[in-house]
């Protein structure tokens, strides 16, 4: 009969730290990736010019109906068959941020949605430029608004990046089936990882809440409201 | 600010009891004495688990329904014992953990009986016996298993079966992709985002002979393998009633005559 020991996960712990090294620095740069990619989608989704609206729509309406699976299937599987060798972890990365720079971008757009035209129209009668009108008086703004939303989705690539084992990346979740079939102490491997999942995910959310209070602290909007 | 508090303690409460309850479930579970053989003929139908994407012992078909080589054994065990099959889809690793949790009768999926595994499940007498071989592409430079053992090679494999030992002793200096699936860890080597391919020497048999000389096998066996039906630990007599179909199946000749039909060449002997 099947006695319940954490006790048995303890010689693979040697295996664990690279494990949790790879999964955060997977979500951390997927989380800093798809910003960049959310923002420019954003800028493109809102866009004076038909042609980018149109781009940014396309991008936003395929990756964010095509499951994260098929993503990194496509590009590590996928793009070798064309001769482009992209290890399991640029994989996992490239498909990351592609899916949930899709989100990101609709995360931002309605932040940005949320600025009156009148903003603008205010700060172009004081000759700001835009790349001035930005920095200044649209993001740290749209920053505030999105500022919830955007540790779901920091969330939700920490949990996506589990996906990554299925290419080969040595992650907890590869981690946690080398344990189980090495062991044959399943149930304890899949609740050791989850506790590290759970823990990560709160860890990268802390990170946001101080890094967001931080930046917020020094916005010249924080002193509006 | 009192009301805040209490809704936390009882968000506490709550998920102390929910995991309280889990982890009785959980006892229960495993305390359970099983006889699973009146629980089969009470339900109706045997839960088999087995894995997909490994052609030809058992993959999906395009309309859904399991197929291969441990389904078909499946389906004439089901027969014998006058019920419906049920099939548990699960991962290579999962083999064990359905039988261990119970959610599975039998485990057919190419299940290799090792000493460690035995410790926790059981297994009947062999059905096939296999050993395991690489296999690369035609053009690939690489000639023997000696010559992989770089490590500017990649060799893929399924995570958690019997690849990763045998390709730690055999190709040590090599880099070691694990897939979750058999299918993924050829479609590595198809796309060639790995170099060679280690797997069960039928199956890499088989796949060669349909590649149209595509892929090529190299020479030299590396491991000897009992593919045998997996049980539940502890049910000596739905052991018993398992072994005892399977000696039957083997000695009647249908165990060959269903390889041959699926595999396509003649079954090895069962020594």
């Amino acid at each position: 009969m099947y006695q319940f020991s954490l006790s048995a996960t303890t010689s693979y712990m040697d295996l664990l730290p690279w494990a949790v090294v790879t999964t955060l620095w997977l979500s951390v740069m997927s989380i800093v990736a798809s910003l960049f990619v959310g923002l420019a989608g954003a800028l493109f989704r809102t866009s004076e010019w038909r042609v980018l609206r149109f781009v940014g729509a396309t991008y936003v309406e395929v990756l964010r109906n095509i499951p994260l699976l098929v993503v990194i299937y496509l590009v590590y599987f996928g793009l070798a068959q064309f001769g482009l060798r992209i290890t399991g972890f640029y994989s996992a990365l490239i498909a990351l941020t592609l899916n949930a720079g899709a989100f990101m971008t609709e995360v931002i757009r309605g932040g940005l949605a949320a600025i009156g035209k009148g903003q603008f129209e205010a700060a172009r009668s004081q000759a700001m430029t835009a790349p001035q009108i930005y920095r200044y008086i649209v993001l740290p703004q749209v920053f505030q608004i999105i500022y919830a939303p955007f540790g779901n989705l920091c969330i939700g690539i920490v949990l996506g990046s589990a996906l990554a084992s299925i290419v080969g990346v040595e992650d907890v979740t590869s981690w946690m089936h080398t344990v189980g079939s090495n062991s044959f102490r399943y149930l304890e491997a899949f609740l050791m990882a989850g506790g590290i999942y759970l823990v990560l995910a709160q860890t990268i959310n802390l990170l946001r809440i101080g890094t967001g209070r931080w930046l917020l602290s020094h916005s010249p909007a924080a002193t509006r409201q | 600010m009192k009301l805040t508090l209490n809704r936390r303690a009882l968000a506490a409460v709550a998920v102390y009891v929910l995991i309280g309850g889990l982890a009785t479930q959980v006892a229960r579970a495993q305390s359970t004495p099983s006889n699973i053989m009146a629980e089969v003929a009470k339900r109706g139908t045997i839960r088999i688990a087995t894995i997909v994407g490994n052609p030809p012992y058992s993959s999906v078909s395009p309309s859904g329904e399991p197929q291969g080589y441990d389904v078909e054994i499946g389906k004439l065990i089901a027969a014998a014992l006058k019920v419906k099959p049920e099939w548990v889809i699960a991962d290579t690793p999962g083999r064990i953990t359905t039988l261990q949790t119970h959610r599975a009768d039998i485990t057919l999926a190419n299940f290799t009986n090792t000493i460690e595994r035995s410790t926790v499940i059981a297994f009947t007498r062999p059905y096939l016996i296999v050993g395991s071989t690489f296999m690369v592409k035609k053009e690939s430079p690489v000639q023997s298993a000696e010559q992989l053992n770089d490590a500017k090679y990649k060799v893929s494999g399924p995570r958690g079966g019997t690849f990763e030992p045998i390709a730690a002793n055999t190709v040590p200096k090599a880099q070691v992709l694990r897939f979750d699936t058999v299918q993924d860890a050829l479609l590595a080597l198809k796309s060639g985002q790995a170099d060679a391919n280690l797997g069960d020497s039928l199956q890499i048999a088989a796949t060669v002979a349909a590649s149209n000389g595509a892929m090529r096998a190299l020479p030299g066996n590396w491991s000897y393998e009992e593919i045998a039906v997996g049980l539940p630990a502890g049910d000596a007599d739905w052991f018993r009633i398992m072994d005892a179909w399977v000696r039957q199946f083997n000695g009647s000749g249908d165990n060959a005559r269903l390889f041959k039909k699926i595999f396509g060449f003649d079954m090895p002997p069962l020594q």
